[in-house]
């Protein structure tokens, strides 16, 4: 006595790929982001393995020279090949940046998801750890944790982490707890789900998305943090080249050889820009993907 | 008699190359009502920013427009300024999003003269709100737009709109945020102005009763029109008899409810805030096997609360509440929620959904290809036969997830199914749908509670509705379909026109 017409074709049901890969691929800003941040790992795996000139051995006669076929980028005050130098500094600028990103992203996720549903005393402990986490200036703290360490990078790495992972732990339980007391989840308590598969399907692919996307959105902001400490000499040492530490060693000779700024400059400005892309699009599939 | 509107051939295209609106010609006659009727996505609201001359200029309208005797086919920004409000007034379908939060009402009515430099008295706006039903209109006129309920401030809204007489009110969907009773009582304001009005919405009940003319839209494109009887009784077009659908009374029950009882609630109070708050006083309930019960009341007055009690997920404060043997297994009772995308998991294919309440501890394990096609199945059940099973909610109509919604719920034919407020994100097509997919699964043997403010609604498919009001149940005479007349008296209507259908 169904009055239903089960025959009937219903509204037009879009049929699109949904691996996360390929729908980045069809975004138009996140194809940019992808392959400006695909040639960039490319220039830093090749450049950790292979660079045309050696990326560390002075030859003063050709300092500071200007871009030329032998020297796309130019050379630097000790005569250095800046594309060797750029190519030598990728995989630690780009690398570096990738590793703290993704350390603070799993520590915050775990910790916020933690508290977050866990709830009562863990929840009261853990954030009020991370309140004192965030009351203390990231810079500081850095500062801090490197003077007990000392410099290297590292240890700057791990400074880095510390002062940041409070961050991303307070935005993934305020996450969680939200999503916590979504339909969805209620209905699948209610279906008699078990707590821990509640978590894992419903929960955390949801929050990590999220919590990813402001990630991507911040390696921008990382990859000048590891500079400025590059820049300071508390992060990479001499004679190991990285971006950063390379555009303040231009800022020395900015008169004389403006050059040396274009190609470390530019490739921060690349990676950011990649990151940027990327996360935008990402926030794009999220939100369709939320029905938001 | 020449109409006050006209169109040939209208045709409106985006400047991404879309044609929502697609060679459409009408006219509407003087003091009569036109209907344009359509699904969403059907051109509708498309069509009325162009016969306001609203559209974004990058945006190509191509046809001829007469607004009484004036050919707005070129008009510029100046000329259409100098029509609205005198030639053309504009009723928006959300009262409270066309208002300014931070001003009273009164200024929002006076807008229309002011915007032509014409002055007018708080006196000549209180005698026409008061005209169209808005009681005690001088002292609560200079109140803001939050005070008032929908229903009267879609009433200062049509004052606005008929403040310079035009003779032409185009009204965008003017009831869709109001109930049934509240819509049909502003409708019949907007007749009493005595100018014509064109009416443009989803519900084809609305219509059919209001309107003189329809013209039923779809795809950008006029697919019939007619005399509102001569569509109900002699329609086409495909497009029309699916909107008839949803008019069609729900098949008789065939299987009454059991005497068995299911689940008691005596005399139950709960709150939050630790007690602070009362949401719940004092609330009986009792639900049969296989009972279809409805629980009606104003927003506010416990019944998402009382619902949570049922579902287990709140204790009560006080009070008893007693479940049979079938409601004690985890599972025995599945929810129906009032946000049906958020009640679908988003990164999952809408089959993972359906089929997750297999996947519990207890049930035999089956395997992914058994639990698919179990999931395809139910799908086909609710209609969702030519659906991909491997969409994402994102990807399906907001009705399309509630009925998914409804094939996770009755897949296993659980004794008890709740649902809160199922219908209230949906148009008229979709509730009808609904009502007969739950209707289907109680007569499939699962019970029913069904929480609504939507009375036709209940009254439709509940065996017998519940009243509530402040935290309490009413108690109702008998086990029959009634309603108690205090339910529907709305506490944002604080004193407003008595609007009840019983």
């Amino acid at each position: 006595m169904n009055m239903l017409n089960l025959t009937r074709p219903t509204a037009d049901i879009r049929t699109t790929d949904r691996r996360l890969l390929t729908r980045l691929w069809r975004h138009g800003s996140g194809r940019a982001g992808l392959l400006i941040g695909l040639a960039l790992i490319i220039f830093a795996i090749l450049g950790a393995f292979w660079t045309p000139h050696a990326p560390d051995v002075p030859d003063y006669l050709e300092a500071l020279q200007p871009p030329s076929l032998d020297n796309p980028f130019g050379t630097d005050a000790t005569g250095r090949d800046l594309l060797s130098r750029t190519m030598d500094g990728a995989h630690r600028s780009i690398g570096a940046a990738g590793l703290v990103l993704g350390a603070v992203f799993l520590i915050g996720l775990a910790i916020g998801c933690l508290a977050g549903l866990a709830g009562g005393v863990t929840d009261a402990l853990l954030m009020r750890l991370t309140d004192i986490a965030m009351t203390l200036p990231g810079l500081v703290l850095a500062f801090a944790v490197l003077g007990l360490l000392g410099p290297g990078f590292v240890n700057l790495l791990i400074a880095l982490i510390i002062a940041d992972w409070a961050w991303y732990a307070r935005l993934s339980r305020s996450l969680a707890l939200s999503a916590g007391k979504k339909p969805h989840v209620i209905a699948a308590q209610m279906a008699g789900i078990p707590r821990w598969r509640i978590i894992s399907g419903h929960i955390l692919p949801g929050v990590a998305l999220q919590v990813g996307i402001v990630a991507s959105l911040a390696l921008g902001g990382m990859i000048g943090a590891i500079s400025g400490f590059s820049f300071l000499g508390l992060g990479v040492q001499p004679p190991h080249a990285e971006w950063g530490a390379l555009l303040a060693e231009s800022r020395l000779y900015f008169s004389l050889a403006p050059w040396l700024l274009i190609a470390p400059a530019g490739l921060i400005f690349l990676s950011v820009l990649s990151a940027n892309l990327v996360g935008n699009a990402l926030r794009d599939i999220a939100a369709t993907g939320d029905g938001e | 008699m020449t109409p006050v509107l006209a169109c040939e051939n209208l045709t409106v295209t985006y400047p991404d190359g879309t044609t929502p609106v697609n060679g459409i010609s009408f006219a509407v006659r003087p003091d009569t009502c036109f209907a344009l009727l359509g699904r969403s996505g059907a051109g509708k609201s498309t069509i009325a920013r162009a016969l306001m001359g609203l559209h974004a200029r990058s945006t190509r309208i191509l046809g001829k427009l007469t607004l009484g005797s004036q050919d707005m086919s070129s008009a510029t920004p100046e000329d259409w300024r100098s029509v609205r409000g005198r030639e053309v007034g504009f009723v928006a379908q959300d009262p409270w999003s066309t208002c300014d939060p931070l001003r009273p009402v009164r200024d929002h009515v006076a807008e229309t003269w002011r915007c032509h430099e014409l002055t007018t008295s708080w006196q000549n706006i209180s005698t026409r709100l008061t005209s169209l039903g808005v009681p005690e209109a001088t002292v609560k006129m200079a109140q803001h737009p939050h005070t008032w309920s929908g229903g009267m401030l879609q009433r200062a809204s049509i004052a606005a709109a008929s403040g310079l007489a035009p003779p032409l009110i185009i009204a965008d969907e003017p009831t869709s945020a109001l109930d049934v009773e509240r819509a049909q009582s502003v409708l019949d304001s907007l007749r009493a102005l005595g100018c014509a009005v064109l009416l443009i919405s989803h519900d084809m009940g609305l219509v059919l009763k209001n309107a003189d003319d329809v013209a039923v839209l779809h795809g950008g494109r006029i697919v019939e029109r007619g005399a509102p009887q001569t569509l109900r009784e002699r329609a086409r077009h495909p497009e029309t008899k699916r909107l008839l659908e949803a008019l069609s009374p729900l098949p008789k029950r065939q299987k009454p409810a059991s005497s068995e009882r299911l689940l008691t609630l005596n005399d139950v109070s709960a709150g939050y805030d630790r007690g602070k708050v009362q949401a719940l006083k004092s609330a009986d309930l009792e639900i049969k096997a296989g009972e279809v019960v409805g629980l009606q009341g104003p927003s506010g007055c416990g019944k998402s609360t009382l619902l949570r009690l049922v579902m287990g997920i709140e204790t009560p404060a006080s009070g008893t509440v007693w479940r049979s043997g079938a409601l004690t297994p985890p599972g025995s009772i599945l929810p129906i929620f009032q946000d049906p995308v958020g009640s679908l998991v988003p990164h999952w294919s809408v089959w993972r959904s359906i089929s997750e309440p297999l996947t519990a501890p207890g049930e035999t394990r089956l395997s992914k290809a058994d639990r698919r096609a179990k999931a395809v199945m139910a799908m086909a059940s609710v209609g969702l036969g030519e659906c991909d099973p491997e969409a994402r909610p994102s990807e399906l109509s907001v009705g399309q997830c509630q009925r998914v919604a409804i094939a996770r719920a009755t897949l296993k034919g659980p004794p008890l199914i709740v649902a809160d407020e199922p219908t209230s994100a949906l148009d008229s097509l979709s509730t009808w749908r609904v009502s007969n997919l739950l209707r289907t699964a109680a007569e499939a043997g699962s019970a029913i509670l069904i929480v609504s403010h939507d009375s036709a609604f209940l009254e439709r498919l509940a065996d017998r509705v519940v009243a509530m009001k402040d935290g309490r149940t009413i108690k109702s005479p008998s086990a029959d379909s009634c309603c108690s007349c205090e339910a529907s008296d709305d506490r944002h209507d604080g004193g407003g026109v008595k609007e009840c259908s019983c």
